[in-house]
């Protein structure tokens, strides 16, 4: 793979790490998702243990730029301990459809917090350590406040 | 409340001869940036599509957007409804027309030459008639003297 600027959106580097990591296999393994490569973008990922029912999935990790309230730790908590009308929210809710489909989905979209607007972008990609079923899911979200004229996604 | 339409832009490559799917977005000029990431970082890929997919309503739809085959990379045209769409935005109802004034690209466009076989007729006729009037003035004109 030869070498490329390095995108200026989140969202896609996460990406391009995934691709990185994926080598020939179906999809990546969560032990192979590497903090250091990834920078300060860390702070911005999140990683998922997958569990059935969904609803029992939990934080691996959560970057604290994406918890809300500051400071929450959110690792090792179920999925449902995150805030409704927020970014960590948001950017986990389409799960399912990533088990559905078996790829990278990107998401963006605006949420409201009280008085504030925000603009975000997430991605989720799945991860799998049997090379099978996909057990864990990478992901990505960045996120701007906004007034109500702005239009542009973050980068 | 009719159920909404939901867009969204698939990443498809060609790869062990057959597509797959290799991500998807809801925004499109990413599906088409990452298209074109894929396109320049692994050469070995023979084809790479972004396929728009609207749901909704009970219909599925799917059309190009972007096109990578045989090393040539094409955005295609919008579709029909969306090219009416835009038409029918961009110009103004009751827009008078100046011909003076005809853009560039109207310029550049060669004219369309349909029903020429129109044109030739018109002309064969009017030869005929122009000799058939010759012919019956000088026969006058011979018969007077």
């Amino acid at each position: 793979m030869q070498p490329l600027d390095r995108d200026k959106r989140l969202t896609m580097r996460a990406l391009h790490h995934w691709r990185a990591i994926l080598g020939s296999r179906a999809f990546p393994r969560s032990v192979d998702v590497d903090p250091a490569s990834l920078g300060d973008d860390w702070h911005n990922c999140l990683l998922i243990g997958l569990k059935t029912p969904l609803e029992r999935s939990h934080f691996v990790h959560v970057g604290c730029n994406l918890c809300h309230p500051a400071g929450t730790v959110f690792t090792g908590r179920p999925l449902a301990d995150c805030l409704e009308h927020t970014v960590l929210r948001e950017a986990t809710s389409y799960i399912a459809r990533v088990l559905d489909r078996q790829v990278p989905i990107g998401v963006g979209g605006s949420i409201a917090q009280g008085d504030k607007a925000f603009l975000y972008r997430s991605i989720l990609m799945p991860l799998s350590d049997n090379a099978g079923a996909i057990d864990a899911i990478f992901g990505a979200a960045s996120f701007r406040e906004v007034c109500c004229s702005d239009e542009e996604y973050p980068s | 409340m009719s159920a909404r339409r939901a867009v969204t832009f698939e990443v498809r490559k060609y790869a062990e001869g057959r597509w797959l799917i290799d991500s998807i977005f809801d925004d499109q000029a990413l599906a088409v940036q990452e298209a074109e990431y894929l396109v320049n970082a692994f050469k070995t890929l023979m084809a790479v599509r972004v396929i728009a997919v609207s749901e909704g309503e009970g219909e599925y739809r799917e059309w190009p957007i972007f096109k990578y085959e045989n090393g040539k990379a094409t955005r295609t045209a919008p579709r029909p409804e969306e090219r009416r769409i835009k038409a029918t935005a961009a110009t103004p109802a009751n827009q008078s027309r100046d011909f003076e004034k005809r853009s560039a690209a109207e310029r550049a466009r060669p004219r369309r030459r349909s029903f020429d076989w129109v044109y030739y007729a018109r002309l064969t006729f009017g030869m005929i008639v122009v000799i058939g009037a010759a012919i019956i003035g000088v026969a006058i004109l011979r018969s007077i003297s």
